[in-house]
């Protein structure tokens, strides 16, 4: 041990002693080999303890913060002690185990809520990006093709609203650019489906196994007419309340969703035909398992 | 007026607590008769003004009402926990005033009630301000382990605890402000007697 550090620890001990009520000179004779520095820094040390400890405050300003206190308490002791109190004698591992469940259940209801809030959002809303993440990760979980298509062609609904908002808002230019993301989707949808296939009919049958099944097909075909549907009334109420050249661009807009629907239910009812053929083709073919 | 006694073994004041967290009345009442006179006296010491010491001693206590339940034993003492609320609401009285440095403790003595001994009563309040000024001179971390130590009476352990600082580290912060204190307080008490003395000549003259 230096001689700093053992002086402190000296100093320390003296103070301890001073302050149990022995004096000076007494904790001096405790360490002569330091008695001559001690000595001075005990006497200031002792003047300053006994000056400092005689501070004394008023009974009334205590008893007036004892009241405060007391009514503080009775105040949150009804409600608070009932609720939550009992946190604190439970057993240190339960706990943690609660505030946790608490911590995750917040959690989720803030995770819940704001996806809740992002659902009616459109292009350009803070909260957007949320629906768009959301899509994303939708759009990775593990699923059948047919289940993909459904998926997409779902979206492609939650596309075809936003361009409904869009367009009540006066906001066309912007839904104009939604309607092609529509058409992505459904374009998407398609390929799940087995509607757009490689151009070599060898590589690939022209129709996949699951939409051989005609169950699926009217699965598909229902959805679509039903969404298609929905959208031409929206698009045709909006019509009324928009300026001629507005009605001008909306009619377009509309015709070409309809037209998006209505080739891709056309190709659905009529995908076992010869004379109907693939309703898109692309090369070189694409992988349906994204 | 009352220095108050605060005289509470630690095995009373982990009882007193226990018993607070489970809402108990009486026990905050007794922590608030155990610490009353320690927390005032350091908030005095920290503040130089006795109405800001009595209304932040109450917020302390307030503030020890509401966030007992998250207190936990876990090897340090009730004491640095309370204390480490009273630091951080004198920091934040001083962050709304802004200033950092209380005037005078002028008014920290003999304010309600007639002193005994009007004579005692006036060397003390001299000696008081003058230990307060000269700390003052300190540096921040003395003042407060000076404070902690003298004013509250807490131990080494508790003051280290309270200032979030190991045992060796506050034993050389006291050792340096005790130094420094002395090195202040002894060239004015000099002074003092130097002018006393001179004033005892010319009275003996006249």
């Amino acid at each position: 041990m230096n001689r700093g550090r053992e002086l402190d620890d000296i100093l320390d001990d003296c103070l301890e002693r001073l302050a149990r009520g022995e004096g000076v000179a007494e904790c001096v004779g405790r360490y002569p080999e330091h008695a001559e520095e001690l000595a001075p820094l005990l006497e200031v040390a002792a003047n300053t303890m006994q000056v400092a400890s005689s501070v004394s405050y008023t009974l009334q300003a205590k008893e007036r913060g004892l009241n405060r206190l007391t009514s503080a308490l009775a105040q949150r002791g009804a409600s608070r002690d009932r609720r939550f109190l009992w946190l604190a004698w439970r057993p240190s591992v339960v706990r943690p185990l609660v505030l946790g469940i608490v911590a995750a259940l917040f959690a989720t209801g803030t995770a819940f809520g704001t996806a809740m809030a992002s659902s009616d959002s459109v292009p350009g809303d803070t909260l957007y990006w949320v629906k768009t993440k959301r899509e994303q990760i939708s759009l990775m979980l593990p699923r059948s093709d047919m289940d993909r298509a459904h998926l997409q062609i779902r979206l492609a609904r939650v596309r075809g609203q936003e361009m409904s908002r869009l367009v009540a808002r006066h906001r066309l230019p912007e839904a104009e650019l939604v309607a092609d993301r529509m058409k992505r989707h459904l374009n998407e949808s398609a390929v799940f489906a087995g509607l757009i296939t490689p151009t070599n009919p060898i590589d690939m049958p022209l129709l996949p196994a699951e939409l051989q099944n005609r169950q699926n097909v009217i699965a598909l075909m229902v959805r679509l007419e039903q969404d298609g549907g929905f959208l031409r009334v929206q698009l045709l109420e909006l019509h009324r309340t928009m300026s001629p050249s507005e009605r001008r661009r909306l009619d377009l807009l509309r015709r070409r969703s309809e037209l998006a629907y209505v080739t891709f239910v056309s190709a659905l009812e009529h995908g076992g035909s010869p004379s109907w053929g693939p309703l898109w083709r692309t090369m070189p073919p694409r992988s349906r398992h994204r | 007026m009352q220095s108050g006694t605060d005289a509470h073994t630690p095995d009373a004041v982990e009882g007193l607590v226990k018993k607070a967290q489970e809402g108990d009345a009486a026990s905050f009442a007794g922590l608030y008769e155990c610490f009353y006179g320690k927390v005032f006296r350091y908030v005095l010491f920290r503040t130089g003004n006795r109405v800001e010491a009595e209304d932040i001693t109450e917020e302390v206590f307030l503030r020890m009402l509401e966030s007992i339940t998250s207190f936990k034993w876990k090897g340090y003492p009730f004491s640095a926990w309370l204390f480490r609320i009273a630091h951080n609401l004198v920091v934040d009285h001083y962050r709304k005033k802004g200033r950092q440095q209380a005037v005078s403790l002028d008014s920290a003595t003999g304010v309600a009630g007639a002193p005994p001994d009007v004579d005692s009563e006036l060397d003390l309040k001299m000696s008081l301000q003058e230990v307060y000024e000269a700390m003052g001179g300190l540096t921040k971390l003395q003042r407060e382990v000076l404070t902690l130590r003298f004013a509250s009476g807490l131990s080494v352990l508790e003051t280290a605890q309270a200032m979030g600082k190991k045992e060796n580290a506050v034993k050389a912060l006291q050792h340096a402000a005790v130094k420094n204190l002395r090195a202040i307080l002894v060239p004015r008490h000099r002074l003092s007697r130097e002018s006393q003395g001179r004033a005892s000549t010319m009275e003996s003259l006249s």
